[in-house]
């Protein structure tokens, strides 16, 4: 019986399946951040965004925060006068145990 | 729940170079400093969220935040220097036991941060951190 490589088709198929799923995960991490955020003006909380996934040596990096809000860093971690309320953290722990099963659906598993 | 901030804290307040760094035993701990004035050094070793406890899920490592605080950048860098060589000693052993608990994996998280928290000068270092409760009298 024949063999035929199909090695490089699986690794493409893959790695597209990982990147869907880095993104999907990074996206769906926005909400439950926003949520968690504290809220006076609004301006953290619209500010919360992902960065589509991009390619490093080891797979797929995905990225998800605040970009322009100068004090997103202090609510999320804190100062000596106010704890911080850790929404993005708090929300990653919710949604990035879920990246395996994410990978899987995109691989028709 | 075991917790590693504990074992943390004591590993360093046993550490020389870390007592020599910070100045007192007592400015190593679970807190951020109190004082009006950023005219100390201080450590705050803070629970930074991680769900689990699993080497082979590393999205759900515990993960820890450390304040090294300074009266200056550079001195609170000097801190930082000192604690990032207690937890994780140029070697492969970086394995300890302390306030009943064995940390037996720990590991840098994203690089240190340099930040000013409300007038004081900080470095801030992130960490993960695998753990397990030590039975009385292992």
């Amino acid at each position: 019986m024949p063999l035929t490589w199909r090695g490089n088709e699986l690794k493409l198929r893959t790695s597209e399946a990982a990147r869907r799923a880095v993104d999907h995960t990074t996206a769906a991490t926005v909400a439950p951040a926003k949520a968690r955020a504290r809220r006076r003006t609004g301006l953290l909380q619209g500010s919360i965004q992902f960065r589509p996934a991009v390619r490093t040596p080891g797979g797929w990096r995905g990225e998800v925060g605040s970009y322009n809000v100068h004090y997103a860093i202090w609510q999320e971690i804190g100062t000596r006068f106010m704890s911080g309320t850790h929404y993005l953290t708090r929300a990653a722990d919710e949604e990035f145990p879920k990246l395996s099963q994410r990978i899987r659906a995109n691989m028709g598993m | 729940m075991v917790d590693p901030v504990a074992a943390i804290i004591q590993r360093l307040k046993a550490t020389p170079a870390v007592v020599q760094a910070v100045g007192q035993a007592d400015w190593i701990s679970d807190q951020r400093p109190a004082d009006a004035e950023p005219n100390r050094r201080h450590v705050a070793v803070l629970s930074a969220g991680g769900l689990g406890n699993h080497p082979d899920l590393p999205l759900n490592t515990r993960r820890v935040d450390i304040f090294c605080y300074g009266e200056t950048a550079y001195a609170a860098n000097l801190v930082a220097g000192a604690v990032y060589a207690a937890l994780i000693p140029p070697s492969r052993r970086t394995a300890f036991v302390a306030a009943g608990v064995r940390v037996y994996h720990i590991a840098e998280v994203g690089g240190l941060t340099d930040l000013v928290d409300e007038g004081w000068p900080m470095s801030w270092g992130r960490f993960e951190v695998a753990f397990y409760e030590v039975p009385q009298g292992a």
